[in-house]
C-alpha cells in the first residue's frame, strides 16, 4: 500500500510540498525562536542590568544626597557655632539638620575622633523617634577610614546598618570636627529599591570564610514567591539557573561585604515573552495545518488533471466513444487530451472498420455469419414468424477448379447480386464461399422459391461462357423448427440443405427425421461408453444357410445398442461413432466375448453353430486384439475354424501389410477370415490374393435385386467362381426371397444370409425360431464331432 | 609626635651680653627652606619680658583673601580686621577660647575684637568659605615668620633661656608646634630641620566659576 501510496504522482507533489513548506516552517520557526532565545537573553540581560543601574543610582543618589547635606550642614554656621557650646544646644541643631533629610543617623565628631553627639531614629508604636545613641561620648571606631574618603560608609549601630557619610567641620581651613548623617539599611529601602528596579532585592552580609553569607534584609519578593535563606544563598552563588541575579558591593561593615543581592526568577521576567511565544506556538500550528492543507491542494490540484485524464480514458476503454476528452488544464494536458481525441477517434473508426469487416463478407459486402447470429436473437425478440433460407451455390468448387478463383468470385458476386435484387425486405446475409442465407417474412414458402428462381436462374454470361447458376436451398422454420438455440436453426438449414443436395432438390425444408445423424449422434458419442460398460449393447444373430444341406450352420453376430431412451439404435449409427471416436477396439472385444460365450452356451445345448464375428481395420492395425481372441479360444478348447472373423474390403486396403501380417496371425490360430461386404470396395485382385482369407462375403447390394437384374447375376455368378478358384468359400447376404436362394444354390455358393432365411435375432428368441424354422441343423455335425 | 632635633648646630657670632642676633633657619627634612613658618622665642624667665608689642595688628581681607593667611600677635596687643574687599565679610572664629564672628561691610574695618587666650585663632567667613586666616596668639614679642629663604631673624634677644617654637596650621606636629628648648648668650644661628614636610597650604581661592560678582 506504500509502494502504491508512494508511486501516486499526487502523494509525491504533495511530499514535496509539504517537504519544502515544512521546511520554510522550520527555517521561521527556527529563526523566530532564536529571536525568541536571544530576545529572552536579551531581556533578562536588560531586565538585571537595568535593575543594578537603577539600584547603583538609587544608592549613588543616596550617597550623593548624605554626602552633600553633610557638606552643607558642616558650613551651616549656626551648627558650627554651637558646635563647641553646650551639648544640648549642639544635638538641637544637628537633630534640626537630621530632619531636613530625615536621616536615620545624625552624628557629630571631635577632632580628636570623640563622639560629641549621635543622634539615631527608632521607631516606637509605628512612630519615628529620635534618641541619643549609645555611642555618644566614645571614640568613634572608624575614624580614619571615615575621615580620609568623602564617600559614604557603612557604619554598623545597634544591629543595624546605615549608609554614613561625614564631612569637616571647619574653623577656616582648621578641622574642628566632623558632622555626619546617614540612612539606615532596611526593609523599607529593599522594597523601595525592588519596587523600582522591579527585581527582588536581598541585603547579605558575606564573612570572609565559605557559606557564611547572612541574609540581613530582602525585600517584599516582586514574584510572588517566598524565598528563605537558603534559596537566597544559592540564587547568590548562581546556582539556580532559573534565577537572573547581580550584585552590588555596597561596602564592609564589620570585617563582612556587604552586598546587594538583585535577582528575578526568569519565568516571571519572561511571562510576557513566554505569552507571545505561546501565541506564535499555535499561530504557528495553525501555519502547520495551513501548509499541509496548501500542500494538497497543490498536489490536488496539479494531478486533478490528470485524474481528469485518467477517468475519461477509462470511459473511452471501456469502448463510450461518445465524449470526448476535456480537461481544464495547463496547455501540456490539454495537449496529451486532444491527442486522447484524435486516438479516440482513429479508434473509433478502426473499430468500425473491423466491425464492418467482422460482420460483413469481403466479397460481397454482405452480412456474414456473426452478423446473421446477433440478428437472428434480434429476431427471436421480436418474435415474429419467419422463414430462413440457406442457399448453396452449387458446384463452385468445379468452376473454381476449371475457371479460376476469379470467376469463382464473380459468380459468387453475380449471384449476391441476384439476391439483392430479389432481397426487398428480406435479410440477406454471406456466410462465406458459396453459401448464403435469406431471412424472410414471407409466409408463402413456394412464391418465395418461385421469386428467387426468377431472380436466380437466368444465365450467367462471363467472357462468351454462358454459365448456369444451380443453387440449392434448406429452408427452417421459425418458430417451428426452433430449439432452446436460435442458432440451431442454422444447423437445420444445413441439414435441410444436404438432404436437398444429396436428392437433387431446389429446395427442401428441414424435417425432424434428418436430423438424427447430426443431433442425436453427438449424444450417441457420449453414451457409447456407458453403453459398453452398463451392458446397453446387445447381440442379435443373423443365421446362415449352408445351400448344399440347407442346414442352418453358421449365424453371424450383429451388435446393436437398445437406448433407454432412444429404443433400438441400428449400427449404423454407432459403428462409425465408435469408430472415430476410438472405441471400435473395446467394442470389438466386447462383442467377441459376447458371441464366444453365446457361442459355448449353444455348444451345450448341443446346438452346433459356427460363429462369425466382424472386426474393424481397429483390430488389425496390431496383435493386440489377436492375442485376445486367441486367447479366448484357447481358453475355452474352441476347434478350430469354428470362428470365423469378418472383416471389410476397406479394414484391409487401409494398411495391407500389416492387415495381412495379422490376419496370417489370426489364420495361423484357427480362425477362418470373410472379406465382408466384398465388391463395394476397390480391392484389386492382386491383393485379394495376397490375403490369408477364406471366404468372401457378397455385399447385399448385388443379391437384393438379383432377380430382376442380370448384371447382378453376372456379377454374382463370376464372382462366386472367381472365388472357387482362388480357392475361396462364398457367402451372398440380402437374400430376400426364395427365388435368389435357389439361384444361389444352383450356383454353387456355400452360404446365404437374408430376411428370407431370418432377420438378425436375440439369442433367447433363436432357439425357439430355430426349432420353427424350415432348415434344419447340423445337430448331427455335433454328434459326429462328439 | 617624634620630638627629635635631628640637627642642631650653634654658631657663636656676637660677644655681645644683652642684646643678641638670633637667626633661625627652618628647613623641611629634604633641607628645603620654608616661607611663612611662625617662629617664636619664649622666655622662660617671663617676669624679664614686659613689653607689649605697641603696633596693632592689622589683618586685611583682601580679594576674599585673609592678608596675612598667618598673623602672629602678642599677647596684649590690638588688632584690627580691616575689609578692603568691595562686599562684606563675616569673620568668625569657632574653635578654642577665642571665639568671635561678626561682620564688616566693604572698607570698613573692626578693631573691638579682644583676643587674649594664647594659641591659635582659626579663623574663616562665613560668606566666603575658602577664606582662612590664622592668628597665633604668643606670649612673646619675639615673634617672627620666615622669609623666602627660610630665616627668621630676631634683634636684640636677651640673653637668657628661651623655648624656640615653630608653628605653622600645616605642620603636621602636635598643635602644630615644633619646640626646642634654646638658651641665648650671644648672637646665635639656629637652624632647624622639622622633623615633617608642611601639609597642604590651603588656597585663598572660591573653587567654583562664580566669577560673575567681579563685575560688580
Amino acid at each position: 500500500m506504500n509502494v502504491s501510496f508512494m508511486k501516486s504522482l499526487q502523494s509525491r507533489i504533495f511530499i514535496l510540498f509539504m517537504f519544502l513548506l515544512l521546511c520554510i516552517q522550520m527555517m521561521s520557526f527556527y529563526s523566530t525562536y532564536q529571536a525568541k532565545q536571544k530576545s529572552e537573553t536579551v531581556q533578562l540581560n536588560n531586565k538585571i542590568d537595568t535593575a543594578k543601574q537603577v539600584f547603583e543610582t538609587q544608592l549613588n543618589n543616596r550617597n550623593y544626597y548624605l554626602n552633600a547635606f553633610a557638606e552643607t550642614a558642616a558650613k551651616d554656621y549656626g551648627l558650627k557655632n554651637v558646635f563647641t557650646e553646650d551639648r544640648k544646644s549642639f544635638l538641637l541643631a544637628l537633630n534640626n539638620h537630621r530632619k531636613r533629610i530625615s536621616a536615620d543617623l545624625a552624628i557629630s565628631i571631635k577632632s580628636d575622633g570623640e563622639i560629641t553627639g549621635q543622634l539615631m531614629t527608632y521607631y516606637k508604636n509605628k512612630q519615628k523617634k529620635v534618641k541619643v545613641g549609645p555611642e555618644q561620648g566614645k571614640p568613634f571606631a572608624n575614624f580614619e577610614t571615615f575621615t580620609q574618603t568623602d564617600t559614604t560608609e557603612l557604619y554598623y549601630l545597634d544591629s543595624n546598618i546605615y549608609q554614613l557619610s561625614l564631612a569637616p567641620l571647619k574653623s577656616g581651613s582648621r578641622v574642628i570636627g566632623w558632622v555626619g548623617f546617614g540612612y539606615i539599611i532596611d526593609h523599607n529601602l529593599a522594597n523601595k529599591l525592588a519596587e523600582l528596579t522591579g527585581v527582588n532585592i536581598s541585603f547579605l552580609l558575606e564573612g570572609p570564610s565559605v557559606n557564611s553569607t547572612k541574609e540581613v534584609i530582602s525585600s517584599n519578593p516582586t514574584d510572588e514567591t517566598q524565598y528563605d535563606l537558603k534559596s537566597i544563598q544559592s540564587i547568590n552563588a548562581g546556582n539556580d539557573i532559573n534565577y537572573i541575579s547581580s550584585h552590588f558591593r555596597l561596602g564592609e561593615v564589620n570585617h563582612s561585604n556587604l552586598t546587594a543581592l538583585m535577582f528575578q526568577s526568569k519565568v516571571s521576567v519572561l511571562k510576557n515573552i513566554q505569552a507571545d511565544w505561546q501565541q506564535f506556538l499555535i499561530i504557528f500550528m495553525f501555519e502547520i495545518v495551513l501548509s499541509l492543507f496548501g500542500a494538497y491542494l497543490i498536489s490536488a490540484g496539479i494531478t486533478r488533471p490528470i485524474k481528469q485524464l485518467i477517468n475519461q480514458i477509462k470511459h473511452i476503454g471501456q469502448g463510450k466513444y461518445d465524449h470526448d476528452v476535456e480537461i481544464d488544464a495547463s496547455h501540456e494536458l490539454t495537449q496529451l487530451a486532444d491527442e486522447f481525441n484524435q486516438m479516440k477517434d482513429a479508434v473509433v473508426a478502426r473499430e468500425q472498420l473491423i466491425r464492418h469487416q467482422a460482420y460483413h463478407d469481403s466479397i460481397t459486402d454482405l452480412p456474414n455469419r456473426n452478423y446473421l447470429a446477433e440478428r437472428l436473437v434480434g429476431y427471436k425478440n421480436q418474435e415474429t414468424d419467419f422463414y430462413i433460407l440457406q442457399i448453396n451455390i452449387r458446384r463452385i468448387k468445379e468452376i473454381n477448379d476449371t475457371l479460376g478463383h476469379k470467376v469463382g468470385d464473380k459468380v459468387i458476386i453475380e449471384f449476391s447480386n441476384r439476391l439483392k435484387e430479389y432481397g426487398n425486405k428480406d435479410e440477406l446475409f454471406h456466410l462465406g464461399a458459396d453459401e448464403f442465407v435469406l431471412i424472410s417474412l414471407q409466409q408463402n414458402i413456394e412464391a418465395l422459391i418461385s421469386q428467387l428462381s426468377v431472380c436466380l436462374d437466368p444465365l450467367f454470361n462471363h467472357e462468351s461462357l454462358n454459365l448456369h447458376l444451380q443453387y440449392c436451398i434448406g429452408i427452417a422454420q421459425y418458430p417451428e423448427h426452433h430449439s432452446d438455440d436460435i442458432t440451431d436453426l442454422l444447423k437445420k438449414t444445413d441439414i435441410a440443405l444436404q438432404y436437398a443436395k444429396k436428392h437433387n432438390r431446389i429446395y427442401q425444408i428441414y424435417d425432424r427425421q434428418f436430423d438424427f445423424n447430426t443431433v442425436e449422434r453427438l449424444h450417441l458419442i457420449n453414451s457409447l461408453k456407458t453403453a459398453i460398460e452398463q451392458n446397453q449393447l446387445v447381440l442379435h444373430y443373423q443365421p446362415k444357410v449352408s445351400l448344399a444341406s440347407m442346414q442352418i450352420s453358421h449365424v453371424e453376430a450383429l451388435v446393436r445398442w437398445e437406448h433407454p431412451i432412444n429404443g433400438l439404435i441400428p449400427p449404423d449409427s454407432f459403428i462409425s461413432i465408435a469408430e472415430q471416436t476410438g472405441q471400435m477396439d473395446a467394442l470389438t472385444r466386447w462383442v467377441t466375448k459376447e458371441a464366444i460365450g453365446q457361442y459355448l452356451k449353444w455348444q451345450k445345448l448341443n446346438i452346433n453353430i459356427k460363429i462369425a464375428i466382424n472386426i474393424s481395420a481397429e483390430n488389425l492395425k496390431d496383435k493386440s486384439y489377436s492375442d485376445y481372441v486367441i486367447g479366448l479360444k484357447e481358453d475355452n478348447n474352441i476347434a478350430d475354424y469354428e470362428i470365423t472373423l469378418e472383416v471389410t474390403e476397406d479394414a484391409v486396403l487401409s494398411d495391407p501389410q500389416q492387415a495381412t501380417e495379422i490376419l496370417t496371425y489370426l489364420k495361423s490360430h484357427g480362425f477362418k477370415l470373410s472379406i465382408d461386404d466384398y465388391g463395394t470396395g476397390y480391392s484389386s485382385l492382386a491383393q485379394l490374393k495376397q490375403l490369408p482369407v477364406q471366404e468372401l462375403k457378397i455385399d447385399k447390394s448385388f443379391v437384393q435385386q438379383l432377380m430382376q437384374n442380370k448384371d447382378d447375376q453376372i456379377i454374382v455368378r463370376s464372382t462366386i467362381e472367381l472365388a472357387h478358384n482362388m480357392g475361396l468359400s462364398v457367402v451372398a447376404e440380402g437374400i430376400e426371397d426364395e427365388r435368389t436362394l435357389l439361384w444361389l444354390q444352383k450356383h454353387n455358393c456355400e452360404l446365404a444370409q437374408g430376411y428370407f432365411i431370418s432377420r438378425p435375432i436375440k439369442a433367447e428368441l433363436f432357439q425357439t425360431w430355430l426349432k420353427d424354422c424350415a432348415f434344419t441343423t447340423a445337430k448331427e455335425g455335433k454328434w459326429l464331432k462328439l | 609626635m617624634i620630638y627629635k632635633f635631628s640637627f642642631i648646630s650653634f654658631l657663636l657670632l656676637s660677644s655681645q651680653v644683652l642684646a643678641n642676633h638670633i637667626t633661625v633657619t627652618v628647613l623641611e627634612p629634604k633641607l628645603a627652606e620654608i616661607e611663612g613658618v611662625v617662629v617664636y622665642l619664649t622666655p622662660l624667665d617671663k617676669s624679664s619680658v614686659n613689653a607689649i608689642t605697641a603696633q596693632t595688628l592689622i589683618i586685611s581681607q583682601n580679594n576674599k583673601k585673609f592678608t596675612p593667611y598667618i598673623a602672629v600677635l602678642q599677647k596684649g596687643q590690638k588688632i584690627k580686621f580691616k575689609n578692603q574687599d568691595d562686599v562684606t565679610h563675616h569673620i568668625y572664629s569657632v574653635s578654642g577660647k577665642n571665639r568671635f564672628d561678626f561682620k564688616v561691610k566693604a572698607g570698613e574695618h573692626n578693631n573691638n575684637i579682644d583676643i587674649s587666650t594664647l594659641g591659635e585663632v582659626a579663623m574663616g567667613c562665613n560668606i566666603h568659605d575658602w577664606m582662612s586666616g590664622y592668628v597665633l596668639v604668643v606670649d612673646t614679642p619675639y615673634f617672627n615668620k620666615t622669609t623666602s629663604s627660610g630665616i627668621s631673624n630676631f634683634e636684640d634677644i636677651p640673653s637668657g633661656n628661651y623655648k624656640l617654637t615653630i608653628w605653622h596650621p600645616q605642620l603636621d606636629t602636635k598643635n602644630n608646634e615644633f619646640i626646642t628648648d634654646v638658651k641665648i648668650q650671644k648672637a646665635q644661628n639656629f637652624q632647624i630641620t622639622l622633623p615633617k614636610a608642611l601639609l597642604a597650604i590651603p588656597v585663598q581661592q572660591n573653587q567654583d566659576e562664580f566669577d560673575f560678582l567681579e563685575g560688580y
